[in-house]
């Protein structure tokens, strides 16, 4: 019996378990077994691909990060929308703040503190713009289910209802949350405007270390990459994890998180 | 207990009878149980799917204890000469954390229940007070809520419904 590639992922919510069911069967039926392992937060998973305890990780933004910091590696895979999100500034359209520059003295809500698109990526083009938290301006963390490094979107989510509510003058969003949002009735879209964008960011890799055999890899990315949309076994698993494609990995898309977090000193500092 | 089954084999008593399941594993993802004339497929321990082929194991639990409900409650109905119109039950839980249950690395607590609820609804043409009695008896005869209550928060109740 062939040994299973061991993959690691973070579960953030328990659809991540039906997720990797159907992944698992799919891998089994093509002949190429493999095995997930769960882990409850990103330290942990990172930590179990540098001791060698899985063969691939599937990383957020940060976590790719650390271990790419920690020990020589390759992002293998990723999905198609992975490449290219954004993080939106929201501010309410009636406050009178048009600019970045007008948060100066204001309160800005975030995700939880290792959110890559909901806290670090938005807070660094803050400080682009010159505006530090604590100095600047006050910054209102929601800091739930830290160590999924903000998957679950539940911080993000609260940071948007504390804008509406008016506790907060701006919040921060990935681009998809915030249009999903603005459509499913959580915000009014006739309330909200978009104060700034950042820069270009991705998200998500398989993550593998440099000693991983490329004849693995291959083989593993040969099935991978043969899962399509159209087949309704897949659509099912796609749907929840949110893709249509999944696509080469690259490393290209990570410089803006990589400045936001060695501005904030984010691993330094006992992340965060 | 030993002791009781071992005093009652020495006085000639008969022993306390033992219910048995047999369970085999299948190779599709499921076993099946098998007790007395009956067999039944059960899936995972726990599931998170919309949709599956056979139920978990912790639905049957809560299947189990609203059957024994509505059946207790049928009998002791029957027991008092209360016609019943309609007899229902719904019945959930709360695992103290089910990522336990799937293996998760790091997370902490235990995948067994912490809490389950349980209504029964009942329609029938009997005044409050009898029905109330009814009620009781089923609960004082339960072997599901005797058993679940001394290791979980167990609340049920009955509902009248006219």
């Amino acid at each position: 019996m062939q040994a299973p590639i061991l993959v690691g992922a973070v579960v953030y919510d328990p659809k991540v378990v039906v997720i990797w069911d159907i992944i698992k069967d799919f891998f089994r039926a093509q002949g190429c077994p493999i095995d997930y392992v769960f882990y409850s937060n990103y330290e942990l998973q990172v930590e179990a691909l540098l001791a060698g305890h899985i063969h691939i990780a599937w990383n957020s933004p940060l976590a790719w990060l650390d271990a790419e910091r920690r020990a020589p590696c390759r992002a293998i895979a990723m999905r198609d929308t992975d490449r290219d999100r954004v993080s939106r500034l929201l501010a309410r359209k009636n406050s009178g703040i048009g600019r970045v520059e007008d948060l100066r003295g204001k309160t800005v809500a975030t995700g939880a503190k290792d959110s890559p698109q909901a806290t670090l990526i938005p807070l660094g083009l803050l400080e682009r713009h010159g505006l530090l938290p604590g100095r600047d301006f006050m910054l209102r963390r929601h800091d739930l289910l830290v160590g999924k490094h903000g998957d679950h979107v539940g911080g993000e989510l609260e940071a948007l209802k504390s804008l509406l509510r008016g506790e907060s003058d701006a919040c921060a969003v990935l681009d998809l949350n915030a249009e999903r949002w603005l459509s499913d009735g959580t915000a009014d879209p006739g309330q909200i405007t978009v104060l700034a964008t950042t820069d270009a960011f991705d998200h998500c890799n398989f993550t593998v270390l440099e000693s991983f055999p490329p004849d693995e890899e291959a083989r593993w990315k040969n099935v991978l990459f043969a899962m399509r949309y159209d087949n309704p076994d897949h659509r099912e698993m796609m749907d929840m994890e949110g893709l249509k494609e999944w696509l080469p990995g690259r490393t290209s898309g990570y410089a803006a998180l990589g400045e936001a977090v060695t501005r904030q000193r984010f691993f330094e500092e006992g992340k965060g | 207990m030993l002791r009781a089954v071992s005093e009652a084999r020495q006085s000639g008593a008969p022993e306390p009878p033992t219910w048995t399941a047999r369970v085999r594993w299948s190779n599709d993802r499921h076993a099946t149980a098998y007790a007395r004339n009956h067999a039944f497929p059960v899936g995972a321990p726990v599931s998170f799917r919309a949709t599956d082929a056979h139920p978990s194991a912790v639905e049957y639990l809560l299947g189990a204890l609203g059957g024994d409900l509505l059946g207790g409650f049928a009998r002791a109905a029957e027991r008092r000469a209360v016609p019943l119109d309609a007899l229902e039950a719904s019945v959930s839980g709360r695992l103290n954390n089910p990522l336990i249950a799937v293996g998760v690395i790091g997370e902490t607590g235990h995948p067994g229940f912490e809490e389950i609820a349980a209504t029964l609804y009942v329609s029938a043409d009997a005044d409050d007070p009898t029905l109330q009695s009814v009620w009781q008896a089923t609960l004082a005869a339960s072997p599901l809520v005797h058993t679940l209550q001394r290791c979980l928060d167990l609340h049920l109740e009955m509902k009248i419904v006219s």
